[in-house]
């Protein structure tokens, strides 16, 4: 008799849930939540509970594979690793190193990133590595890091229990971050103010105690006309701006042009509710600001996280329990792989690639010397690759085909490559366009760290043995980086790598699996003896004095004129994860929804007699869909909403991949005009 | 206590008695279910009582199902043990095949889950001394309180796929017809309506599907409702005893003798 149940992380949103999976004679057959989890004390959302059917998918990838004659071939793990370490060398010494471009994956575990972030910048030698945490918070880290000093959430997820007052912006938290929302539930049950700041009606506004349904991309009106009101009313915290800010002057200069009547103007929202909502804020503390992919995925998302800042420095929340900025990231190891320096600017722990002196740590214990220059992000990636300036890529877990901006553009990038490797658990459009797959094992079947939204480290173990004829992630980067020549990659196992991370990365020098695996420890963390860090910028700011920035309203790149009338938005929901690489591989959640469709309000469908679930056509200056539609409320009249999963109506056809935010790079996402029209 | 307990298993075990025991496991600072059996015996000094509760008489139905042969052990508490007498005259588990190892529960643990009898009846030892539970008032809620509380619900079935109690093949809350498919909000009251319906003179309040509801709805509050309508109309509590019938059962045998 071999049953028993094995502690794991949920491998899908960035909550970090803990699991039970249900082992019986070594196969999987089912998941519990975990009980004394600090997160989700035995609570999960469908996916979460359902997270073991898709391990033994008939879609899974079960070979390692290349592209011959046109066509993708099974090969033996030798010939795959060869052929592609052979066709990297040729490309490398044709092209130059920074003519190959990395993306890895943020649903890996943090050895694996930080496997893929050595094998680009010490053997490929380039500092083209980048992962999707472009696409959705890189703007979180470029305003808090100019603010904070630190780019991530500064609170951990069971404060917002304590919270009096919790401002939500642009986040529909219970169906993207299910277990983040019990914790606002929570809170409402305390009485707190819950006031949710979206141009949708999502199902946390409707729970909401206020839902200010702003016009989409007014954010920063509506942010600077709080301060205005606050500053107006005397209800800043003097003491607090005093004692750990700088720049008060500026911006109090900067948002005193946004009075009520023209911030209610512009922001569709009445005088009254952002009166009480500035007055909620500042009166009713500790408050806490949560915020997600409504304010990053614009071009201006950078200026729409630096007002957060702003607003939460110039009240005194920040820095103390309860309270904070706090992004929501997306996925479960998106905080990691940032860390983990797969970012073209940073190694890992956020050190600059151009500082003489933390590279030259990297390059003493590699025993190699790093460029110095920085490398391009993803879309810049695609970018070069159209003019031909990038020759090659490696695409780790991540699927651009569905979920970048604009992708007839993405595929003509992709098919102006000499040569791509992806590496993926499952056969999907990416596969499609490959010229080496590599066929990787699922979190379930290896082990590794993941570090959640609220930079809690969490430690894995493997559950089941790989399925056969494949390798888990690091192993497959240690075989291609020895394969080209590199010394630095024979491992014995992921602990082993890890103890390279803690050795070369300050915030998480601390951090051992031998203490993981008996408790998360949340970064930074940075002796042995260190328990972690609760929260961010108690007693000061990481920068030291914390940043007032001033930010200005920023015009939309494009506006609904005749031809394009509608504002198009994207989003998630609760049934699936992303790509739905996954999740379409998991029949419960695929029996709770198969397709997608697109949410319009019932007076534009009226008015284009559109019934529900018709099909209609979606056409916007990038592309075009095919669609059902959904009436309802949800959406404001002009708005219309596609949820991002599905590859039966990618919506990312739609979406612009420009203009990219200055400071970021992120595209946006979350805003583009487009046409409905009825099918004949 | 948890030392003569943890003798006890071992004694069962090594005098086969029992092929398996499930019991809980400190492993870290985690807790799990966990299956002791002579091969990990050396694991039972990690043995471990808590008041962190998990399904333990669902899983042990799961075991059955993979291991028909097998004789197992389980440890109960009270709310266990009611799940079992009533899986049992489901005709889902056979008590006899079982050897079940009640544990009395605490003062503490009793207040914790609001627990009228939080004691084992039948189990083939019990530990601990019995307490007396405490009759916890169930004040009525109106209809917004319960709208607030459903639009809640993420739809994540939690409060099924926990409960023991819930066996059924082909559930209710996956038909089309009646609760649709892909929605947020769920179709609600409906959804919870169904399922409150449906454990009516089955629930035994051990409070699990509240435990686990991301939403934080009062769903044992929702089921003690109906529960005690229920009694009122059958006089039946589930779980107290194992004698006492289902009301269908007796409601077959009004109609021999009767009707055509």
């Amino acid at each position: 008799m071999e049953y028993k149940f094995v502690p794991s992380i949920c491998p899908y949103c960035g909550c970090g849930c803990g699991i039970l999976l249900e082992v019986v004679e070594g196969k999987i057959v089912g998941t519990l939540p975990l009980k004394t989890h600090p997160i989700n004390k035995g609570k999960l959302c469908i996916k979460g509970w359902n997270v073991h059917e898709f391990v033994y998918s008939e879609n899974r990838l079960r070979a390692p594979k290349i592209r011959k004659d046109g066509k993708l071939k099974e090969v033996d793990w030798d010939e795959a690793i060869s052929y592609a370490a052979k066709k990297l060398l040729e490309i490398k010494k044709k092209y130059g190193p920074f003519s190959i471009a990395v993306i890895s994956s943020a649903r890996c575990s943090n050895e694996e990133n930080f496997l893929m972030m050595k094998l680009a910048r010490s053997v490929l030698e380039t500092n083209n590595i980048d992962h999707c945490a472009r696409l959705c918070h890189s703007s979180t880290v470029a305003g808090l890091i100019k603010t904070f000093g630190s780019g991530a959430m500064t609170n951990p997820i069971p404060h917002l229990e304590e919270a009096r007052t919790i401002l939500i912006f642009g986040s529909n938290t219970t169906e993207a971050h299910p277990i983040v929302a019990t914790h606002i539930f929570r809170a409402k049950d305390k009485g707190a103010n819950i006031i949710v700041i979206d141009p949708r009606k999502t199902h946390i506004a409707r729970i909401a105690t206020k839902h200010l349904q702003i016009k989409i991309g007014t954010d920063i009106v509506l942010i600077n006309g709080m301060m205005n009101e606050i500053i107006k009313q005397g209800w800043e915290d003097k003491e607090f701006i005093k004692n750990f800010t700088e720049g008060y002057e500026e911006i109090k200069k900067a948002v005193s042009k946004y009075d009520l009547s023209y911030v209610a103007k512009v922001t569709g929202i009445d005088e009254k509710d952002i009166y009480e909502t500035a007055y909620l804020y500042t009166h009713q503390k500790p408050s806490s600001i949560v915020y997600c992919l409504g304010i990053t995925e614009h071009h201006y998302g950078t200026d729409n996280v630096i007002s957060l800042a702003n607003l939460a420095m110039l009240t005194g929340n920040v820095g103390k329990p309860f309270t904070g900025v706090n992004p929501l990231r997306g996925q479960n190891n998106v905080q990691g792989a940032c860390d983990m320096g797969c970012l073209p600017q940073y190694l890992s722990g956020y050190q600059k690639v151009s500082d003489d002196k933390a590279r030259q740590e990297f390059e003493k214990l590699w025993g190699k010397s790093l460029p110095k220059e920085e490398g391009i992000t993803i879309e810049e990636m695609f970018t070069e690759a159209l003019k031909g300036n990038i020759k090659a890529m490696i695409i780790q877990g991540e699927n651009p085909l569905i979920s970048d901006p604009n992708i007839n553009r993405v595929r003509k990038a992709l098919q102006n490559l000499e040569f791509l490797i992806v590496l993926d658990i499952f056969s999907n459009e990416m596969t499609e366009v490959a010229h080496v797959v590599f066929a990787c094992a699922s979190f379930l079947e290896k082990e590794g760290t993941f570090t959640n939204t609220d930079r809690r480290v969490q430690y894995f173990p493997k559950v089941i043995e790989p399925i056969p004829d494949t390798k888990p992630d690091w192993q497959v980067i240690s075989l291609l980086a020895s394969a080209l020549g590199s010394k630095g990659f024979s491992y014995n196992s992921p602990e082993e790598i890890f103890n390279e991370i803690s050795e070369l990365t300050p915030i998480y020098r601390g951090i051992s699996y031998e203490r993981l695996k008996k408790n998360p420890l949340q970064w930074p963390c940075k002796t042995r003896l260190d328990p972690g860090c609760e929260y961010l910028h108690k007693d000061g700011f990481t920068r030291g004095k914390g940043r007032f920035i001033p930010v200005q309203e920023k015009e939309p790149f494009e506006v609904p004129d005749k031809e394009f009338p509608f504002i198009l938005t994207t989003g998630r929901i609760i049934f699936h994860y992303h790509t739905a690489t996954m999740t379409k591989n998991s029949p419960t959640l695929n029996k709770e929804l198969s397709n997608v469709y697109m949410e319009i309000n019932p007076e534009d469908a009226k008015r284009l007699s559109i019934e529900d679930g018709e099909k209609v056509k979606v056409i916007s200056r990038r592309g075009e869909i095919e669609i059902k539609v959904r009436i309802t409320d949800n959406v404001p009249p002009g708005l219309v909403y596609i949820p991002m999963h599905f590859s039966e109506s990618p919506v990312n056809f739609l979406t612009s991949h420009e203009p990219l935010d200055p400071q970021s790079k992120i595209p946006p996402y979350k805003y583009s005009c487009v046409n409905i029209k009825k099918i004949k | 206590m948890e030392n003569k307990i943890k003798e006890k298993i071992k004694e069962i075990i090594i005098n086969k008695e029992v092929d398996g025991f499930l019991g809980l496991r400190k492993y870290f600072n985690y807790v799990l279910p966990y299956l002791f059996t002579e091969k990990n015996l050396e694991d039972l000094e990690e043995f471990f009582l808590d008041e962190v509760k998990y399904p333990l008489s669902k899983i042990i139905l799961k075991i059955k199902k993979f291991y028909p042969d097998k004789k197992l052990g389980i440890l109960v508490r009270g709310c266990d043990e009611k799940h079992l007498i009533e899986l049992h005259k489901f005709n889902q588990i056979n008590l006899k095949e079982l050897y079940l190892l009640g544990i009395n529960c605490s003062e503490n643990m009793a207040l914790k889950c609001e627990c009228s009898s939080p004691y084992v009846r039948i189990a083939n030892i019990s530990f601990g001394e019995k307490i007396k539970g405490k009759e916890i008032e169930n004040p009525h809620k109106d209809l917004s309180f319960w709208m607030e509380k459903f639009s809640r619900c993420i739809k994540c079935y939690g409060c099924r796929n926990i409960c023991p109690l819930c066996f059924c093949n082909n559930c209710t809350l996956e038909e089309d017809l009646l609760v649709k498919r892909g929605f947020l909000p769920v179709d609600y009251p409906l959804f919870h309506l169904i399922r409150a319906y449906h454990l009516g003179g089955r629930c035994i309040n051990c409070g699990l599907c509240e435990e686990t509801c991301p939403a934080e709805i009062p769903l044992r509050k929702l089921y003690r409702e109906i529960n005690e309508k229920f009694y009122q109309i059958f006089n039946y509590k589930p779980g107290e005893n194992l004698k006492d019938k289902y009301p269908l059962e007796f409601l077959e045998e009004i109609k021999e003798g009767h009707g055509i």
